[in-house]
């Protein structure tokens, strides 16, 4: 191009694209009329655009519209029930917040538990209080003093009550719950810590202390079999040992303290009666398996019936708490199911302190805490079940339900569109039937396809004339049931369209050329746009009719004006002449995007239909 | 037939739930954003994946969709950008010609020009166009990307100067500047392979 027409070259650019004004275009036309460079500039670029323009022009391929509409139609639906809620900012701040101070708490219990001193070796501490209360008991004998009495001359360790107000405050309610005769005799002549817990009645919560503690001794007993000292064994050993050695008590003492047990044995019947009697069996064979359990009158509580369980207690407990250990948090599942055995709780004597020790790292041994743990947490798994339910009703019933109150109702037109009466209401502008001539154009009398056209009712209609049709439909309309009114209806508008499309068309091409038809047509068209922004989309649909009835051969404006055509109808409850404008569209113009929303509208409906069909059934 | 409800109208319209405006957007600009991106990438299988991107960008996008600029320049936006993306990526691999056949999956054997050339209807033109169609595209597939993304929006889409220079993000004399190169570099790559004005029929222009 020629530089010396630069000053106009930015200028030529833009009149030859047309972006500029009347004014400026009118100036530059003038220019170039005068300046020989900026002619050939311009014819250049004229030469190269006309080239250029045969360029084929591909049109879209349909697929994957049909998934970007629904696509799309999801998002208008999402649009429609409202954004979703913006989170707050406490919302978002919740999470991490409360995250951390979880993490803070439990790194403040922590702490708190690693300080306090009667948590810090339980099992020493335990030994020691041990220690303490057989010198007790044995100066309680020195002095041959009743139980009742010495019971309340023995002072209660004071680090018992810390340690059951430490472990046993609010965990474990098995105990508490019991009934507890205020008025049973308390404990005595052993006068063990065991069964100043259970025998006292006192505090409901030194069961539950006792439990734990029993518990905790088996935990720690469990991580310090494998590198426990031997001293530290030695001495519990030779502890128990020199408790079995004692002198057997007097029979009164026995006596009464068989009478507290039995209170207390009532008391806790389910308590830890049960793991010993289920563990006791795995003990070797010693006059506590041949105890008698259901005899009251048993001197159950003999020491040398304590010395054999004593003396079994290391052989037993030893290979045993090392399987229990992880078992022992699942403690508290036999709380909830598992019944357990109280055949030994009247008979069977508060056990010593050792045997406490033995039951505790035996009991998770058993089988019915095993047993019965999965059996109460199976119910777990059905609480979010049950809330799945609400959750899976929820959510199909949106999509259809928005879909239904966009779709037109199929039971207007159904019941009155398609009548006689009503036909005429829908289609102001229909000629009456005589009108119809045999001139029918063979393109519009063709059935819709067959998917969608109720049977071959309408394929039967297309090889007739169209006057022979308009007399054979009033008579069909009176004669026909009501189940095949809905195939004959279809046939109905399609002729009826016909009718006016025909009548329409022949008058305009007397009259007009092709050009003109198009003009009338796009101002019907525009106004069929004014009517839809207004929302009359009965006159929307009128203006699209007349605006098809010119007689437009222009397949860009016929298929537009027929989708929107096929919409008006939809949105107004004319089902069957929506459907037959898709379905013209589908027929002859059926490679083309418009003919894919064509089908997706026609399968809208169909769904629609069939959403309303569903509750009538 | 210049419609009366403008584009941004339908979009809002979208935006505020009503899904066939939305298809009345895919009616109006599918076609068009599909001929740019093929012409662009110049792989039919590719554009076609780009033009499904490119609308569910825009649905994407639709809740937070403001009027500022026309919709045309949104959405050739979004489509000129994933192609510069998608040429990035396939920068690494071997371009594919557009002489050479695309392959089996896409189609016959043909080049591209020889499958959109069968898209007339007149058995004469259109075996004028089978003649053209490669020459045109030849010339076309000349052009540097940012000339041939220009004359592409101004000559095929329609799109105007100021438009095309919010879609590439250069300014509207550099656009300017780009088409004239475009111009100019077509006509002789045209002159070179034997084709000038005179092929031209009835001397129509693709789009204004």
């Amino acid at each position: 191009m020629n530089p010396a027409a630069a000053h106009v070259q930015d200028q030529l650019l833009d009149f030859a694209y047309g972006e500029l004004s009347a004014d400026q275009a009118r100036g530059v036309e003038a220019h170039v009329s005068e300046c020989p460079s900026c002619r050939q500039a311009l014819d250049e670029i004229r030469g190269v655009r006309q080239v250029m323009a045969k360029l084929a022009q591909p049109s879209a391929p349909p697929e994957g519209l049909d998934s970007l509409l629904a696509y799309a139609e999801q998002a208008a639906r999402r649009a429609r029930a409202g954004a979703p809620p913006k989170p707050t900012w406490w919302r978002r701040w919740i999470v991490p917040v409360g995250g951390l101070a979880a993490a803070v708490t439990f790194g403040i219990v922590a702490h708190e538990v690693s300080k306090a001193p009667h948590l810090q070796n339980p099992r020493e501490r335990m030994i020691a209080e041990k220690l303490n209360a057989k010198e007790e008991v044995a100066e309680a004998r020195a002095l041959s003093a009743p139980g009742a009495e010495l019971d309340r001359q023995i002072p209660e360790p004071e680090s018992d009550s810390q340690f059951s107000e430490g472990l046993g405050g609010e965990s474990d309610d098995r105990f508490g719950s019991q009934p507890v005769e205020p008025g049973a005799p308390s404990s005595g002549g052993l006068g063990s810590r065991g069964f100043e817990v259970f025998g006292t009645g006192r505090d409901p919560r030194a069961g539950k202390a006792f439990l734990k503690e029993e518990k905790e001794v088996a935990r720690n007993r469990s991580a310090e079999k494998r590198k426990d000292p031997p001293e530290t064994r030695r001495a519990e050993i030779r502890l128990r040992s020199e408790i079995a050695d004692e002198p057997r008590p007097e029979p009164g003492t026995v006596g009464k303290v068989q009478s507290a047990n039995r209170g207390v044995g009532s008391g806790i019947s389910g308590g830890p009666a049960a793991p010993i009697g289920q563990s006791e069996p795995s003990a070797p064979a010693s006059s506590a398996q041949a105890r008698p359990i259901a005899a009251p009158s048993a001197p159950a509580n003999s020491v040398a019936e304590r010395s054999s369980r004593a003396s079994s207690a290391p052989t037993v407990s030893a290979p045993k708490p090392a399987a229990p250990a992880p078992s022992a948090p699942e403690g508290s599942a036999p709380r909830s199911s598992a019944p357990r055995p109280s055949v030994a709780a009247p008979s069977a004597p508060a056990p010593s302190a050792s045997e406490h020790s033995a039951r505790a790292s035996s009991a998770p041994t058993s089988s019915a805490p095993e047993r019965s743990a999965p059996k109460a947490a199976a119910p777990a798994p059905s609480a979010p079940e049950s809330s799945d339910p609400e959750h899976s009703v929820r959510v199909p019933s949106t999509p259809d339900s928005a879909f239904g109150a966009a779709a037109p109702p199929e039971a207007q037109p159904s019941t009155s569109g398609r009548s006689g009466a009503a036909r005429p209401a829908a289609s102001p502008s229909a000629p009456p039937t005589g009108a119809a001539t045999a001139s029918v154009p063979k393109r519009s009398t063709e059935p819709p396809s067959a998917d969608e056209a109720p049977s071959a009712a309408p394929g039967a209609a297309s090889e007739r004339s169209a006057g022979e049709r308009s007399i054979a439909a009033p008579s069909q309309r009176a004669a026909a049931p009501s189940a095949q009114s809905k195939k004959k209806s279809y046939d109905a508008v399609a002729r009826s369209e016909e009718r006016e499309s025909v009548a329409l068309r022949d008058d305009s091409k007397q009259a007009r050329g092709a050009d003109a038809d198009r003009a009338e047509a796009e101002a019907l068209s525009r106004k069929a746009e004014t009517a839809h922004r207004e929302g009359a989309r009965a006159q929307e649909a009128q203006y699209l009719r007349e605006a098809l009835a010119t007689g437009v051969a222009d397949a860009n404006l016929v298929t537009n004006l027929l989708l929107r055509l096929c919409d008006a109808e939809l949105a107004i409850g004319n089902t069957l002449e929506g459907r037959a404008a898709c379905e013209r569209v589908v027929r002859e113009f059926p490679s083309t995007n418009a003919a894919a929303v064509s089908r997706r509208r026609l399968d809208e409906s169909r769904r629609a239909v069939t959403q309303e069909a569903q509750p009538l059934k | 037939l210049r419609p009366a409800i403008s584009d941004e109208e339908l979009m809002l319209s979208f935006r505020g739930g009503d899904a066939r405006a939305f298809e009345e957007l895919v009616l109006r600009h599918r076609t068009p954003v599909y001929q740019f991106i093929l012409r662009l990438s110049g792989h039919p299988a590719r554009a076609e994946d780009l033009l499904q991107e490119t609308w569910i960008k825009v649905v994407r996008g639709a809740h937070g969709y403001q009027p500022r600029a026309r919709f045309t320049t949104w959405v050739y936006t979004i489509a000129r950008n994933l192609c510069v993306d998608s040429a990035r990526k396939e920068s690494y691999r071997k371009a594919e010609s557009l002489e050479a056949p695309i392959g089996a999956d896409d189609g016959d054997g043909r080049s591209l020009g020889e499958q959109v050339a069968d898209s007339g209807e007149n058995p004469e033109r259109g075996a004028h166009n089978r003649r053209l169609q490669p020459l045109i595209e030849a010339a076309l597939r000349s052009l540097p990307p940012e000339q041939r993304e220009v004359f592409l929006l101004r000559e095929y889409s329609g799109i105007a100067f100021k438009e095309i220079a919010e879609v590439t993000g250069a300014p509207e004399n550099t656009v300017k500047s780009r088409m004239r190169y475009a111009l100019e570099g077509l006509r002789r790559k045209l002159a070179e392979l034997g084709v000038d004005g005179d092929l031209s029929e009835d001397g129509r222009t693709a789009v204004g």
